[in-house]
């Protein structure tokens, strides 16, 4: 009777205390802290950037050239959340989408906002039927479009003006640009939109904001100083790898960004860079 | 001297083995002399028992030498490097998918209307995705494996039977089942066990559970991969013999439970590693760790050390003449051999020494311990650096593995049924791993985790030979405390 007992304890009931135990602590992380994460993700050559808003709805914008994304997210959100409320792809280039896949492949993706521009490749074609398979719902972005986060949080979307149809050479030009609003905390994601694209906006919109993502990963055809002016964003994060071979950043950028008196955060040299934010402050948090 | 058959066995297995390490470093007409040598010496000394075996040991050897030239030398695709050829191969190996890209073992190759035995390995992008079995169409520039920081990626390449690499080829699908229909099947049902795992775990802890289960040497990131290697636990991440005796293990202790008797439980045992190895797909490295497991389980139930011995230098030799490469060029088999030769020799020498340590840490010290002392000077001379944590982190680490396993099991098994039906073993997966990344990450960080100290080869053997006295030693003094003595009425 007592070594029942013993084997009772043993096998069940201390297995399934450990379990409440462990299921208490991921639904405590699970809870939001009602403030803004903006963690810019070291995935490489390429961008990825997990945003939990401050009620806990999470999104990630862009996946990286690669599955290292996955380890990032991993990291970034609680353990055992398999959940993604919103994805967001700037432009459908292996650097942004080859991430995104592997992220739909494993986790439960509600939304999905992206411009709809269809570029003929591999990877592009995978996530395409990964659309259609998880039923995921699609938001095709547009110029002056506001799609709401949260009831505090919304994002503006600067870029593209209308929706391409055909297959597209140039799909750099076609990202998604848009600010990030939390109370008065703002950031800019410009995906890898070049001067041509800086230039139209620069007169429609209000782009002063606190955090700037440095255009196409730091090349030179972005982030010109007309633009800078306008943005003059107390942080920069520029997503890069260290080991890539297009020489990003490039040192045009780096100074103009240093010029405009901007603290520069790279991914690269900084690893995964995170912000918070109550909704006033924006800071930087190890 | 008394020469038994059974020593006789030994010498020659053991003469192969050596025979196999000599062919890297003499020629043919060294060993055509050699061989004449040791045809005279067995001729001339027909009577005499020990000069016959001594001579037909060195043309077991001779043979050896011979059978190691004979692969290593084999390469028939040189006359292509640095060329841009089209042809035609199929994919012999499950696609080895990394972080960024993929590796393609493309064999039964078909260049310019030329058949060809050696085999290619192709980088591709993650996307298109490749699987086994597919006839392919490509257009490659084929090049010559480049050797870098002292490594030799060409030789590396070589036990695989790999010749020659190609970057982003040109691929076209022919067809989608040039591959063994058994193979085939087995490699979609792991690939559905990994996503079911990867449907309920997060990364890195899905890539870990991969390894630790089936060997699938998937995604892990570099930085956690340093850090097992800065604690000397590198080898539970991989498949090795560890995991392979923890399924055996488990699969006997079930069987046990059922009512089976322990003679039985303990072959079938050995029957479920053979199954799983051949479940994964059969890849040499689980292959190798298969061989070491049930080794080791025959080892641990055959008392008498004189067939294990045997045991052991006849499956040595069995490995090395099945591919002579892995002696010279797999660290991994030189690494899990001596982990093995630790293991069953070591421990029960320093057993006695740890009588006072908590009967749960104790095997895992003492295997840890042993393990490190038998492969020290290997890891020395290659990677030229020393854990001084490792047998802590490892007791730490390796006690947490069997349930991690064995929830990751049932993650991977449950998730067949239904994957929120996985999820209680899933989180009990998450909690076991993030345990042991957790400790191996702060034992990385600390300070002088890992210590860099280069040997030379000379300092191997020396250390070996040592290591052989001390233990000859030992054995000896066994031996005389166990003979029956002689009656004295």
């Amino acid at each position: 009777m007592e070594t029942q007992t013993k084997q009772l304890l043993k096998f069940l009931v201390l297995p399934l205390l450990l379990l409440t135990a462990v299921i208490w602590i991921a639904n405590f992380q699970n809870k939001p802290d009602f403030l803004m994460h903006a963690d810019f993700l070291d995935v490489g050559q390429g961008d990825a950037i997990f945003i939990q808003t401050y009620l806990g709805n999470q999104i990630l914008i862009d996946g990286g050239p690669s599955s290292a994304v996955l380890a990032e997210l991993g990291e970034s959100m609680p353990p055992m959340d398999r959940t993604l409320d919103l994805l967001i792809l700037t432009h459908p280039d292996a650097d942004h989408v080859t991430g995104i896949v592997e992220v739909m492949r494993r986790y439960k993706v509600k939304k999905i906002l992206f411009t709809g521009v269809k570029v003929d490749t591999a990877v592009d074609r995978e996530f395409e039927k990964l659309l259609e398979q998880n039923h995921i719902e699609k938001i095709y972005a547009h110029q002056g479009q506001r799609v709401w986060l949260d009831n505090a949080t919304v994002f503006d979307i600067y870029w593209p003006y209308a929706q391409p149809q055909e297959i597209i050479k140039a799909t750099n030009d076609t990202s998604i640009i848009g600010k990030l609003s939390f109370g008065k905390t703002q950031i800019l994601l410009t995906g890898d939109a070049t001067s041509r694209v800086e230039d139209e906006i620069l007169a429609l919109f209000n782009l002063d904001v606190d955090l700037l993502k440095v255009g196409h990963h730091g090349s030179k055809s972005s982030t010109s100083t007309q633009w800078l002016a306008e943005v003059t964003p107390e942080y920069s994060v520029i997503q890069v790898s260290s080991t890539n071979t297009y020489g990003h950043p490039t040192v045009e950028v780096l100074e103009r960004l240093y010029s405009s008196g901007a603290q520069i955060f790279r991914t690269d040299v900084d690893g995964t860079t995170r912000f918070v934010s109550d909704g006033i402050f924006l800071k930087k948090i190890k | 001297m008394v020469l038994s058959k059974s020593t006789i066995f030994l010498v020659f297995c053991l003469s192969f083995i050596l025979g196999v390490f000599i062919g890297r470093f003499i020629n043919s007409s060294l060993m055509a002399i050699s061989a004449m040598f040791f045809v005279v010496v067995a001729t001339i000394g027909w009577k005499n028992k020990l000069a016959v075996v001594v001579g037909l040991a060195g043309l077991v050897s001779i043979f050896g030498a011979w059978r190691f030239q004979a692969t290593y030398t084999q390469n028939d695709l040189s006359q292509f490097y640095g060329q841009k050829v089209s042809g035609s191969g199929i994919i012999l190996a499950e696609p080895d998918e990394r972080l960024d890209k993929t590796y393609l073992t493309v064999g039964g190759l078909e260049i310019e209307n030329q058949k060809l035995s050696s085999k290619l390995l192709l980088s591709v992008g993650l996307f298109p995705e490749y699987e086994y079995g597919q006839k392919l169409n490509f257009e490659a520039k084929i090049q010559e494996p480049k050797d870098f920081d002292g490594f030799s990626y060409k030789n590396y390449l070589s036990r695989f039977g790999i010749d020659a690499v190609a970057y982003q080829p040109k691929i076209q699908i022919e067809n989608n089942n040039s591959g063994s229909w058994v193979m085939s099947k087995l490699l979609k049902l792991k690939e559905r066990f990994i996503q079911n795992l990867n449907l309920s775990l997060p990364e890195p802890h899905s890539s870990f559970m991969g390894g630790l289960l089936l060997g699938a040497k998937r995604s892990i990131p570099q930085e956690i991969l340093d850090q097992f290697a800065a604690t000397g636990t590198s080898h539970i991440v991989a498949i090795s013999g560890y995991n392979i005796t923890v399924i055996a293990a488990g699969v006997a202790w079930a069987l046990q439970q059922a009512g089976w008797r322990k003679k039985y439980s303990f072959l079938l045992a050995v029957v479920a590693i053979i199954g799983f190895v051949f479940m994964t797909g059969a890849s040499s490295a689980v292959v190798r760790a298969g061989v070491m497991g049930i080794l080791l389980l025959v080892a641990l139930n055959i008392g008498r050390i004189y067939n294990v011995n045997n045991a052991l230098a006849f499956s040595a030799m069995l490995m090395v003449f099945i591919n002579p490469q892995v002696l010279h060029f797999d660290i991994g088999f030189q690494l899990s051999f001596a982990a093995l030769l630790g293991l069953v020799y070591f421990t029960p020498m320093i057993e006695p020494y740890f009588w006072w340590m908590p009967g749960i840490l104790q095997p895992f010290l003492l295997a840890t311990l042993s393990a490190q002392v038998f492969t020290l000077p290997i890891l020395l001379f290659y990677f030229g650096a020393i854990s001084l944590i490792a047998p802590i982190i490892n007791v730490l680490v390796l006690l947490a593995v069997p349930p991690a396993m064995f929830a990751g099991f049932l993650t991977g098994l449950l998730g067949f049924v239904w994957i929120k039906l996985a999820f209680p073993a899933a989180v009990a997966s998450w909690l076991f791993l993030s345990y042991i990344l957790k400790a191996v990450e702060l034992g990385s960080s600390l300070p002088f985790a890992s210590v860099n100290f280069t040997i030379n080869f000379y300092a191997v053997v020396a250390y070996y030979l040592g290591l052989g006295l001390i233990l000859n030693r030992y054995y000896k003094k066994e031996e005389e405390i166990w003979k029956p003595k002689p009656n004295n009425f």
